[in-house]
């Protein structure tokens, strides 16, 4: 490949090769991952973290206020709302872009 | 081989250094991440310097990943989050180069995404963009992200809940790409294991050891889809996050 000034003839025909074998690629496949694997790992952590989140924040605050339990209870009950807001939020995203 | 299947994670120095009584010591983890770095930069290097019409092969590849996330970023923050590309085509580059290069074997690569500081310090690293960004386009506005659209008795109730859940992002990000690589490199090592001792044990069992050699090959095979996997899901959360600070509510 040297670097001389492109061929406008040769271009066209590139440009055509080029439209010809992008045709081809849409039939044969939908340019996605294989994701299923990281949908699901993908699910489980996000629902996971959210309750973990919570219940550190509810521990830290209790060591500073000096209620124990409680905010520790409340914050980690929180925390599963949110891990199940997570999860619902996320399925939601995939659903789109499954229609799309 | 005495090896235990944890001791590929273990962090040795290489060179001490101690800046203001921290120790900044340049470890075999540093020496991987310098590695990465420069394979991509050589990557891109040599990418970037053929001008020829046609494309050769390290061009396409450039320019396939660049088209990649590019895409990603269009469909998932909208065309006016193109303006982080860098930032996203850095992360999933990084992520990708160190989870590949983890999977070489001999030569003692050191997987630096396995270790949670590091994926924790990327994470954090976006969820800092995300609030800046946020809080740079909209000011208080950003706060709306926290208020769902509900009638406003419930919101007592569910503004926590959608804090909780903003501050669960980095964690999330960070725990998922540490341990599938943490559980990946385990299982190779633990299989790897079956098939010395297996060997050794002499007679019948030592034809059995193909069975966990097969094993490998699998699991190995897994590996490079989860290493790619993994960088993609970072970028693609990346996106969607920026997206959220970018446009809050409106989709």
């Amino acid at each position: 490949m040297s670097d001389h000034e492109p061929d406008p003839e040769e271009l066209r025909d590139l440009e055509n090769k080029l439209r010809k074998a992008r045709g081809r690629k849409k039939v044969q496949e939908e340019d996605r991952p294989p994701a299923k694997l990281g949908v699901a790992f993908r699910l489980s952590t996000e629902f996971v973290a959210a309750p973990v989140v919570g219940g550190a924040i509810g521990w830290g605050l209790d060591r500073l206020f000096g209620t124990s339990p409680i905010l520790l209870l409340v914050m980690f009950c929180l925390g599963i709302a949110a891990g199940f807001r997570n999860l619902l939020r996320a399925a939601k995203k995939m659903n789109e872009s499954d229609d799309r | 081989m005495a090896a235990g299947p944890m001791e590929q994670f273990e962090i040795h120095t290489i060179h001490p250094l101690e800046i203001a009584g921290i120790d900044v010591s340049f470890t075999n983890s540093s020496l991987w991440m310098c590695v990465v770095v420069l394979c991509i930069t050589a990557f891109l290097t040599i990418a970037a310097s053929t001008s020829a019409v046609v494309p050769g092969r390290w061009r396409s590849m450039a320019e396939i990943s660049y088209n990649f996330i590019a895409d990603m970023i269009r469909s998932a923050a909208g065309s006016d989050g193109l303006r982080f590309f860098p930032f996203v085509y850095a992360l999933f580059m990084f992520v990708l180069f160190a989870n590949l290069f983890g999977l070489i074997p001999f030569i003692h690569a050191f997987t630096v995404t396995s270790h949670i500081i590091v994926t924790l310090t990327l994470a954090l690293a976006v969820f800092t963009m995300v609030i800046v960004v946020g809080v740079f386009k909209h000011g208080f506005g950003f706060l709306k992200l926290f208020v769902p659209d509900v009638p406003w008795y419930m919101l007592p109730l569910l503004t926590p809940i959608e804090v909780i859940s903003f501050l669960s992002r980095p964690l999330s990000l960070s725990v998922r790409l540490f341990a599938n690589m943490l559980a990946g490199h385990i299982m190779l090592t633990v299989f790897g294991g079956f098939v010395v001792s297996l060997a050794a044990a002499g007679g019948g069992l030592s034809i059995l050891s193909i069975a966990p050699m097969l094993g490998i090959i699998g699991v190995s095979a897994l590996e490079f889809l989860v290493a790619f996997l993994q960088a993609y899901v970072f970028a693609i959360l990346t996106c969607i996050y920026l997206n959220d600070a970018l446009h809050l509510h409106d989709h």
